[in-house]
């Protein structure tokens, strides 16, 4: 057994397996989910506005200012919030797993080859050794 | 650090039975029972989240595309009630039926989209199991014990994410109907022209008003919770390919070395 870590050994010198994180896409998506909050949060303001506009005591031309005023802008950063996730977190989740494929292929590629010849070499000394048993068993077949 | 486990079990096998080929003598004996591996653990069967993506997946996405296609019908009604309002010959009534079908168009079309999103985070919950077993089979081919990788904090945010994110536009869904319900008992008259509502009905275009400018930020939401159980899923796929690299690796150095 050797004595560095295999869980950590280079393989392929291409990506030693810590390099690429997860928080970075959560971090995004995390910001993108804050950011549809705070829209939506907005928009239940615009709600209580729209509602006093309608109220029997009728609303004050303030109200359907903050109720149109909140809606135009607060659907549009809803949606920047989604875009966020979609071109950013997503997107970025995607290559960390593509990166990952091409660690396991360089492991692949280094240790594959490593642990089948080890395979064929226990194979052929099985065989060697039972040949040597029959040869032996002629051998003592011929002098009796 | 070093983590060792005691493996002498093929009856741990599997939700997805596979013909494995008998261990080769020789190859990964050393690494056989035991796992440098951190995050290593044996290999153990679905849990619920599991095999609840494994039934759900698909019936999730059909639903999905159901109620949107649900949507898109009650879309095409209110559009046909507009244009009737609007026409020479149009009467308010049809300024009533086509405020009902807007609401029921967002309601079922946010609802699907719901639906389908969180059927393509089980999916991904789908590959991710797959992935395991796949390692699995992989491990004992070479005559080493399956382990797998410990679910990671992603893995097990990702189902209750996900779960969260769907009540949001099933809740938006409810008071959709309720609003559709609503506007359905406005007088046409009083939506063609508020001044001249009754006192009740004013007081229903005010809920119908309010929950409209509210309702798409709920939706929204919801579904920006079930995208990040999407992101959730796909950084635990990408922890449990590289565990497989960090594991073959480890099965390479524990191999017997040929060139002696």
């Amino acid at each position: 057994m050797t004595t560095n870590s295999p869980a950590h050994s280079t393989v392929g010198n291409r990506d030693t397996g810590n390099s690429v994180s997860g928080a970075t896409p959560i971090g995004l998506a995390l910001l993108g989910v804050m950011t549809v909050a705070a829209a939506f949060v907005a928009l239940i303001v615009a709600g209580v506005a729209a509602g006093d506009v309608f109220s029997p005591s009728g609303g004050a031309a303030s109200d359907q200012g903050v109720w149109m005023a909140t809606q135009a802008w607060a659907t549009p950063l809803a949606l920047t919030g989604l875009a966020v996730i979609f071109a950013g977190a997503v997107p970025l989740a995607l290559r960390n797993v593509r990166s990952s494929i091409s660690f396991r292929r360089d492991s692949m590629a280094t240790g594959l080859p490593k642990i089948l010849n080890s395979t064929n070499t226990a194979q052929t000394n099985t065989a060697h050794t039972n040949t040597a048993h029959t040869h032996t068993s002629h051998t003592k077949e011929n002098v009796r | 650090m070093s983590t060792t486990h005691s493996i002498s079990t093929p009856s741990q096998r599997s939700t997805t039975p596979t013909s494995t080929p008998p261990a080769p003598s020789g190859a990964g004996r050393a690494a056989t029972t035991s796992s440098r591996i951190p995050e290593a653990i044996p290999y153990k069967k679905d849990d619920w989240a599991q095999s609840m993506a494994k039934t759900m997946a698909w019936p999730m996405i059909g639903m999905g595309f159901m109620a949107v296609i649900g949507g898109l019908v009650a879309g095409i009604i209110g559009g046909v009630n507009f244009g009737d309002f609007f026409s020479p010959s149009g009467v308010t009534d049809d300024l009533g039926r086509a405020e009902v079908a807007v609401q029921l168009t967002g309601a079922f079309l946010f609802l699907g989209m719901a639906l389908i999103l969180s059927g393509i985070t089980m999916t991904l919950v789908n590959i991710i199991r797959h992935l395991r077993d796949s390692g699995r089979d992989v491990q004992v081919a070479l005559g080493a014990a399956p382990l797998q990788r410990s679910k990671p904090w992603t893995g097990l945010l990702t189902p209750w994410v996900m779960m969260m994110g769907l009540m949001a536009p099933m809740a938006a869904f409810v008071v959709g109907i309720i609003t559709a319900v609503t506007v359905g008992d406005i007088d046409s008259a009083a939506l063609a022209d508020p001044g001249s509502a009754s006192s009740a009905d004013l007081a229903d275009l005010g809920f119908v008003r309010a929950a409209s400018a509210w309702l798409p930020g709920l939706r929204l939401t919801g579904l920006a919770v079930i995208l990040l159980s999407v992101v959730l899923a796909l950084v635990t796929i990408q922890r449990s390919i590289r565990f497989q690299g960090r594991r073959i690796a480890e099965l390479a150095e524990g191999a017997p070395s040929t060139a002696g």
